[in-house]
């Protein structure tokens, strides 16, 4: 018995056994199913503001079992080795920590896209027993324009995430911003989870896997 | 039943597979653009001959632009490609059958390390303000100058970032605008970009060499800058010299555009220019004036540019002519062109 795909259209191949065909209405269902789960991924979102009217991402993490001065070596392993986009500019003993960071705008779908421009921000990461605070808030937003070779490159004007873009812009704004409130969650994400390591100084992680013997078997 | 539950989850656990690898790869890059506009010239004949907004009293076309550029690594490519007349016959050359190759840029790149990288193939020129894409001009019709420089440079060239504020650019060249150099590699070119405060950046260009069929070496210097003054105003400027050698002839001229955004999304832009046709052997030189004022209303991708240009040419060597067909000193032409990005 030839067993095609599910979605194969039962039309296409009369002669063949069509025990395992789906009606069209269901391949319409599954494919809604999809389009809805897509919409999931674009779907805007808004940081709100501080009390100084700028956008701002907050996230404070309650860390009981995590001692105070691996959660002060933790934060300063995060600002060393996140990327090159964060960058840690002073600090306040062992339980503040202030950088500047930066994160490319882009238009993606299914690993086809470009960016769009970039947003910088300040990143604060502040430490009490048991628990710490993230802060990334003060976006200043800079659209890339195709320079002659095809790349992408900042224009020369930035503006404050706060500052309205007008009716003519409000759809690319938007985008923007729940690009930025998407990363945000990225950022908070990779952190709890170096903040969350309760050994003072842990081992790097293995950059090769080990070797698999084929001797023995 | 459960067949069916096992292929539904199998394709949606692709489709989040598919976002995964996003994140992991850089994703290849699409972009472009395209363009149509409308042009009026007020004594009814094409007068002004510099480049695109040609077509007169005819609501036509420029061109569909599409680039690719992927990244795997320290390599990268770029491929652009161009369909339409300014993206055609008014840009590019065409093979040796006659027919268009649509490729405005195709180059690989490699970057040795943060500071130096090499590139070769097909590219832009580095020389000049102005742009073959509309996207990246702020007034539709182009200046004497970008018509007379260069469009692109097939070559190699190594770039040496000294620091964020200055780099250094040194290739080899084929002649200006040929996909292959008839007379050998036969130009060496250098770009050095200072960016001596925020906002501004400055590029002094240089370009040499014996073209095929030439009665000389033709050398270009060209500087082209640009000054983000305010949020709002920006000046940018651009003057080059262009002289072959054995007396035969070049051109030299100045630019500049100072652009004033009244919002993020209008803006108003003056082109004021002033450029030379330099005389061959007896021959005197002859100049052209022009003076173009253009709006830019931009509405996510789409920009609108209306525009009013008016040249001036004293020395008759455009041969602008009246609605009577009498010769005349100037010419002044109104446009209207919608440039979607994206």
């Amino acid at each position: 018995m030839t067993i095609l795909p599910f979605w194969t259209p039962s039309f296409l191949f009369p002669f063949i056994e069509t025990s395992m065909y789906i009606p069209m209405k269901k391949i319409m269902f599954s494919l809604l199913l999809l389009m809805f789960s897509a919409a999931g991924f674009s779907q805007t979102s808004v940081l709100p503001m501080d009390e100084r009217g700028k956008y701002i991402f907050l996230e404070v993490v309650e860390l009981p079992v995590v001692k105070k001065d691996v959660m002060s070596a933790n934060a300063k392993r995060f600002f060393k080795g996140y990327s090159k986009s964060i960058k840690l500019n002073s600090s306040e003993g062992d339980t503040a920590f202030y950088g500047k960071g930066k994160m490319i705008l882009s238009k993606n779908l299914i690993g086809v896209g470009h960016p769009t421009g970039e947003a910088k921000y300040n990143i604060s990461l502040e430490l009490r027993n048991g628990k710490y605070r993230l802060i990334l808030t003060d976006f200043i937003v800079t659209p890339y324009e195709r320079d002659r070779y095809g790349n992408f490159v900042p224009v020369t004007v930035s503006t404050a995430l706060e500052k309205s873009p007008g009716k003519l812009n409000n759809a690319e704004w938007e985008k923007n911003m729940a690009f930025i409130a998407t990363e945000s969650r990225k950022i908070a994400e990779k952190l709890k989870t170096i903040m969350s390591n309760t050994i003072k100084d842990p081992k790097p992680e293995a950059k090769k896997p080990a070797a698999v013997s084929t001797a023995t078997w | 039943m459960k067949l069916k539950s096992i292929l539904t989850i199998a394709l949606l656990s692709i489709v989040s597979a598919t976002y995964a690898q996003e994140a992991a790869e850089a994703p290849l890059q699409i972009s472009g653009s395209v363009d149509t506009y409308f042009k009026y010239d007020f004594a009814k004949a094409p007068n002004i001959k510099t480049y695109f907004a040609n077509e007169q009293n005819s609501v036509s076309i420029g061109m569909i632009d599409l680039a690719l550029k992927k990244t795997t690594g320290k390599a990268s490519f770029v491929g652009e490609l161009s369909f339409g007349p300014r993206g055609q016959s008014q840009s590019i050359p065409n093979g040796p059958d006659g027919d268009s190759f649509h490729i405005q840029n195709l180059y690989v790149n490699y970057a040795f390390t943060d500071k130096f990288s090499m590139t070769a193939g097909y590219m832009g020129t580095f020389v000049g303000y102005e742009v073959i894409s509309p996207a990246a001009n702020f007034n539709y019709s182009t200046s004497y100058l970008f018509g007379a420089g260069p469009f692109q440079n097939a070559g190699i060239k190594g770039t040496y970032a000294f620091s964020e504020k200055v780099s250094l650019m040194v290739g080899l060249f084929n002649d200006w605008n040929v996909y292959q150099d008839l007379n050998g590699v036969s130009h060496v070119g250098a770009q050095l970009m200072v960016a001596p405060v925020e906002g501004w950046s400055a590029y002094l260009n240089f370009l040499s060499g014996y073209s095929a069929g030439a009665g000389g070496t033709g050398t270009i210097f060209d500087l082209t800058t640009a000054y983000q003054v305010t949020d709002k105003f920006k000046l940018g400027l651009n003057a080059a010299d262009y002289s072959v050698t054995n007396d035969n002839g070049g051109y030299s001229g100045v630019a500049l555009y100072p652009q004033y955004a009244f919002t993020p999304a209008v803006s108003l832009g003056l082109r004021g220019e002033y450029f030379n046709i330099k005389g061959k052997g007896e021959m005197s030189d002859k100049s052209i004036t022009s003076v173009t004022l253009s709006g830019n209303i931009k509405a996510g991708g789409l920009t609108f540019i209306p525009e009013i240009r008016l040249d001036g040419d004293k020395d008759f060597s455009q041969e602008f002519v009246k609605t009577s067909g009498a010769l005349s000193k100037t010419a002044s032409q109104f446009s209207l062109a919608a440039v979607y990005a994206f």
